[in-house]
């Protein structure tokens, strides 16, 4: 049916006038004209989550049986006050605006890593989100290609057929992200609302489209002029398809989703999945984590203040979003995976707020998690940090790791090499098993 | 920079090092010319640079600082050990620090390392603004601005930012042909060329900038960050590109392109469809057109030429299709 509906649309591009490049499409074109992936497992998909700015992990996930942590002088105004974190393990307690994840959590889909940082961290927002997004660390040269590039182009090369919704950027006005940049032969589409998401023409609009289509086809040996035209082609292959997904009903009340770019972005995915369509992987983002000031109202530390709010956000909107799955049967074909540049520093600083800090946890969520808690107990015993900040244990690289080989069926070690693989993940992996499915790849 | 990172709440006994990792990162230095220890060390010796919270005239706030809340011990960077007495002064003393810093950075070649950092960060930062994104900072012409930047001889004390794009602005670097349209232009460049090439006017009725902007990734005098938007192909997805060409439809289309602005276009004589196409291609273009581009243009003339309608009415259909179009051209999101 989509191959049916997207050969219409070829057919109205091609069909209406005839240009004389016609036999010089690239092509990605014609590979994108049919809705097929069969180098990625159909029933994986990946939803990472971005919580942009560095999000202060401590307070996310409350070290309940901690003594620094509560001892008065570490976080006077920021800590979560005894009792109201709701209990997990009886090690950990979430926030207390994290109730519903706490419920899934409770049903055994949850899974949080403890402890992910990087030797010799960064503390740069931006130098430390391009670690994450290239899956790197210092000391190496930036790759050309995120790591999400890096491991689709290893398992895809030579792969036809590929989806035009294969990677989604869903909800943001940020751009592209870097760890997708570079899959070779895709740009993925980027979407703030299907609502905005359509050519208009306001006349002659076939002849126009065509037209369009046929100047940005023409082939080219400046790496600026082929990037736009494979962007324009992703416009062209993708707004009907965002069409046919912006018309599928929520499943949940009106605003479940809140109005950020994060609930907006996990509203369109949960959209783009009940349709049918064949993406492998979304990103999404939450921005404004980096909490120098008012991080928290000493009023109300639970409810009120910056960090709360987003808390609040990404509760209702996960919840939204793993209900829909559930209630559409596609909870165990996803797995969503946050990630933030870094987190804060264990001791507040004087304006209700967090400076930038190393070790940080992440989530893991889908059907197929093994939920609970992963990579030990943070430590916040001053002798323990280093200048202030949490030790890491888990090398980030095998969270991702655990996601390429446990998820997507496919190797890690050419994406992140012989010797760190040997000597780093390979190690950490057995810590981090939080995945049912069972398949690890056998990378070496 | 005192609200916005937040160095209003920064105080002895708790100083916070948003606004003195900032400065250093993003405003001077660039990565790699710090330790995390300076870091430190400079939000120290800022602490107690505020606002006063009083409402004035036009203006709410007011610069303050405030004594008691400046740490008064000894603070160290970049080696240097200090304390100042005194409105400012270790803030003072501080911006020299930065400004005469050496750059120490692993990742820049030896040639780098005689010059100061905040010379070579932001002539290598005006150069990608204004010459070529693709010039790196190890490149010889970020040297040779950073030096006149930082001594040129019309201002003694240096830095002197006028007399610096004087000189790139006058420079042969514009000439050369790598580096002729390889920037992507960013949205507002895309909306307000597109309006001056045409000379056309939004109008109040019409005005719709604003809200296109914000769909092509830029909401105008509110960056995503600190460190503003991210340029270059950062602009260029299909959500965005999209929004560019809808912007060119929408511009093309009689509410903007009125009947009357596009019948006084081209004289009735020299109608010919080479002409309209020359017509535009000066206008927006400036180079040449690739060949098959300007064949896919003629087509799209012909087929509204070979259809029906009035010679009124396909004029007018050429002319607006052709400003959508040739906005739509890969070359026209460059500059």
């Amino acid at each position: 049916m989509k191959a049916t509906r997207r050969d219409a649309l070829r057919l109205g591009l091609s069909g209406v006038a005839c240009f004389c490049i016609e036999a010089t499409v690239p092509r990605w074109i014609l590979r994108s004209a049919q809705a097929m992936v069969d180098c990625l497992p159909p029933d994986r998909i990946l939803i990472i989550l971005q919580q942009a700015g560095g999000n202060d992990g401590l307070n996310m996930v409350i070290p309940r049986t901690d003594e620094t942590y509560y001892d008065g002088r570490t976080r006077p105004s920021l800590q979560i006050p005894r009792g109201i974190e709701i209990n997990l393990d009886g090690l950990n307690g979430f926030h207390p605006r994290l109730d519903k994840l706490a419920g899934w959590f409770q049903q055994g889909i949850v899974g949080i890593v403890q402890n992910v940082g990087y030797e010799n961290p960064n503390f740069s927002h931006f130098t430390s989100t391009d670690y994450w997004e290239f899956g790197t660390i210092p000391g190496a040269p930036l790759p050309k290609q995120g790591w999400v590039a890096r491991f689709y182009d290893n398992a895809c090369a030579g792969a036809e057929n590929v989806d035009a919704l294969l990677a989604v950027v869903a909800g943001t006005s940020g751009g592209t992200p870097d760890a997708l940049n570079g899959m070779t032969g895709y740009a993925p589409p980027t979407i703030d609302s299907p609502d905005a998401y359509d050519l208009e023409v306001s006349s002659d609009r076939a002849l126009r489209l065509a037209a369009i289509s046929a100047l940005n086809s023409i082939p080219t040996l400046d790496p600026h002029i082929d990037f736009l035209q494979r962007s324009q082609n992703a416009v062209e292959v993708s707004t009907q398809d965002i069409a046919v997904a912006g018309e599928v009903p929520l499943l949940v009340e009106d605003g479940a989703y809140t109005s950020d770019s994060l609930g907006q972005g996990l509203k369109l995915a949960s959209q783009i999945i009940r349709a049918g369509f064949g993406t492998r992987i979304f990103y999404v983002r939450q921005g404004g984590y980096d909490t120098h000031a008012n991080q928290v109202n000493a009023a109300d530390p639970a409810n009120s203040g910056r960090h709360a709010v987003l808390m609040s956000n990404l509760n209702s909107s996960i919840d939204a979003f793993l209900r829909e799955m559930e209630l559409s049967g596609n909870l165990d074909r996803v797995l969503i995976m946050t990630f933030s540049e870094f987190g804060r520093r264990v001791a507040e600083n004087g304006s209700a707020g967090t400076d930038h800090g190393a070790g940080n946890c992440l989530f893991v969520i889908g059907g197929q998690v093994r939920g609970g808690v992963y990579g030990g107990q943070p430590d916040l015993n001053s002798e323990n940090l280093i200048r202030g900040n949490l030790r890491h244990r888990i090398d980030f690289r095998t969270v991702y790791a655990r996601v390429i080989e446990s998820w997507f069926e496919t190797q890690a070690l050419p994406i992140f090499g012989q010797l760190d693989y040997d000597t780093i993940i390979l190690p950490q992996l057995p810590e981090i098993d939080f995945l049912n499915t069972a398949s690890l790849v056998q990378s070496r | 920079m005192l609200i916005y990172l937040d160095n209003r709440l920064n105080k002895k006994g708790k100083p916070q090092e948003n606004y003195a990792r900032e400065i250093m990162e993003l405003f001077s230095m660039g990565v790699g010319n710090y330790t995390e220890e300076d870091v430190r060390e400079v939000a120290r010796a800022f602490t107690g640079e505020t606002i006063n919270a009083q409402c004035a005239d036009n203006w709410p706030y007011s610069y303050v600082f405030d004594a008691g809340k400046h740490d008064g011990n000894l603070k160290s960077v970049f080696g240097q050990v200090f304390n100042f007495e005194g409105e400012a002064e270790d803030t003072n003393y501080v911006i020299d620090l930065i400004l005469d810093r050496i750059s120490g950075a692993t990742d820049i070649s030896p040639a780098h390392a005689t010059h100061p950092a905040t010379a070579l960060y932001m002539s290598w930062k005006i150069l990608t603004w204004f010459v070529s994104e693709s010039i790196t900072i190890e490149a010889p012409a970020v040297r040779e601005l950073a030096e006149f930047f930082h001594t040129n001889p019309v201002d003694g004390d240096g830095y002197h930012i006028r007399q610096t794009l004087r000189k790139l602005f006058k420079s042969q670097l514009f000439y050369r042909p790598e580096y002729r349209y390889t920037m992507y232009k960013h949205p507002a460049d895309f909306v307000v060329m597109a309006l001056r090439n045409l000379q056309l006017h939004e109008n109040s009725y019409t005005g719709q900038a604003r809200s296109f902007l914000q769909r092509m990734g830029m909401r105008v005098f509110s960056p995503p960050n600190v460190a503003g938007w991210n340029h270059g192909q950062a602009w260029v997805n299909s959500g965005y590109l999209l929004n560019r060409y809808n912007y060119a439809n929408r511009l093309s289309s009689s509410a903007i392109a009125t009947n009357e602005w596009v019948d006084d276009l081209i004289p009735a004589r020299q109608r010919n469809h080479d002409a309209m196409i020359e017509f535009f291609r000066a206008r927006l273009i400036q180079t040449e057109l690739r060949p098959q581009e300007y064949a896919i243009l003629n087509d799209f003339l012909s087929e509204i030429q070979n259809g029906g309608g009035s010679a009124q009415s396909k004029y007018r259909r050429k002319i607006r299709g052709l400003i959508h179009l040739m906005m739509a051209l890969p070359q026209y999101q460059l500059k």
